[in-house]
């Protein structure tokens, strides 16, 4: 009676410590690295890297933002669609996009301008002062300074997801358009796109 | 002495099963090439001899891009093929292979320059099967790179 009472005492102590040795304390990862999680359901890290690590590489060597009338290129970041079911942060793409538009030296990018986000809120607001007495009015920012932009870059996302008995795909595909804003014509496109499949276990 | 004769029998079909469960990549190009590349001349630093032996660096080409910057492929080939290497590859879940790779660019004072593709990659490579790493620089001022290449090993 002891002897099983001392197995079931030491299987459980053996249980427990299993089960205390599975756990994982928080640790930093690279977030492009291979111990980032891969999901089918959504884009991860590594993808929005992917996509903007391939779209910035595609831009800046294609040379489409040299322009012919002499006027220095300025993109304005303009809105990347969202056609899938996801809720999707492009700021994770597009914000890529601009550091490296700007570090590629090829181009300036207009924050006084552009879909969303808060950037463009502040160049307005500065013109804002320019009757308030508070302010020195030599270093007031006057109107008729800021410079439009010449390119605008946009684009979309599109998901199709398929099912196969117990397998899951999801196919991404990203668009992106550079247009030239004086003629209204598209100068450079790109595609990226990457599947992902998963098995859900039998049981 | 009968079932000796059996056993080999099977060895024999099982082996043929498997050979013919190859899944090989088979190319066949131009025999007088009319391209002329920049051949890059470069040196390389091996860690993980699994990845060594298993992919083939057959060339680095160099270009500059209308866009004025450096842009480097890296072809390479996956060495994967053969009844032996692709009954292991099979049997490690490693068939195709998975790789991530990664440009690092410097600048003419040899400082590392940090860019929007400055990130893992993944390429995947069937047995055989050919691909050309690519890398732009982040600007005209990089002349010169690392490329990285490692196992994935989340794709196991």
């Amino acid at each position: 009676m002891i002897r099983h009472r001392m197995r079931i005492f030491f299987g459980a102590a053996l249980t427990v410590l299993t089960a205390a040795g599975c756990r994982t304390e928080a640790h930093y990862i690279d977030p492009g690295g291979p111990e980032a999680l891969v999901t089918v359901s959504s884009v991860d890290p590594a993808e929005w890297r992917k996509v903007a690590g391939e779209a910035a590489e595609s831009l800046i060597a294609s040379g489409a933002l040299k322009r012919n009338d002499g006027m220095e290129p300025v993109v304005m970041i303009g809105r990347i669609r969202n056609y899938t079911l996801l809720h999707l942060e492009m700021g994770l793409l597009t914000n890529r996009l601009r550091q490296a538009i700007l570090a590629s030296g090829q181009a300036k990018v207009t924050s006084a301008t552009g879909y969303g986000g808060n950037l463009e809120r502040a160049v307005r607001r500065v013109r804002g002062i320019e009757n308030d007495d508070l302010f020195d009015q030599r270093t007031v920012m006057k109107r008729g300074t800021v410079v439009a932009p010449n390119f605008s870059l946009a684009g979309m996302v599109i998901q199709q997801n398929a099912f196969a008995g117990r397998t899951e795909e999801s196919y991404y595909m990203f668009h992106l358009t550079l247009t030239d804003l004086a003629t209204g014509i598209a100068v450079w496109e790109k595609n990226v796109d990457f599947a992902k499949q998963a098995t859900r276990p039998a049981l | 002495m009968k079932r000796q004769g059996l056993f080999a029998a099977a060895a024999v079909l099982a082996a043929l099963g498997l050979a013919g469960c190859q899944d090989t990549i088979n190319t066949v190009e131009n025999r007088d090439l009319a391209m002329t590349p920049s051949a890059v001349d470069t040196r390389a630093f091996n860690t993980d001899s699994f990845c060594r032996d298993r992919l083939a660096l057959v060339s680095t080409r160099s270009t500059v891009t209308p866009g004025g910057v450096m842009m480097v492929q890296a072809q390479i080939r996956s060495e994967r093929y053969g009844f032996w290497s692709e009954l292991w590859s099979g049997m490690t879940g490693t068939n195709p292979y998975h790789v991530l790779y990664r440009f690092d660019w410097m600048d003419e004072n040899g400082m590392a320059v940090s860019t929007a593709a400055n990130a893992w990659q993944t390429a995947i490579f069937a047995p055989g099967e050919t691909k050309f790493l690519q890398g732009v620089a982040p600007n005209s001022r990089c002349r010169d790179f690392i490329l990285s290449v490692r196992e994935d090993p989340s794709a196991k």
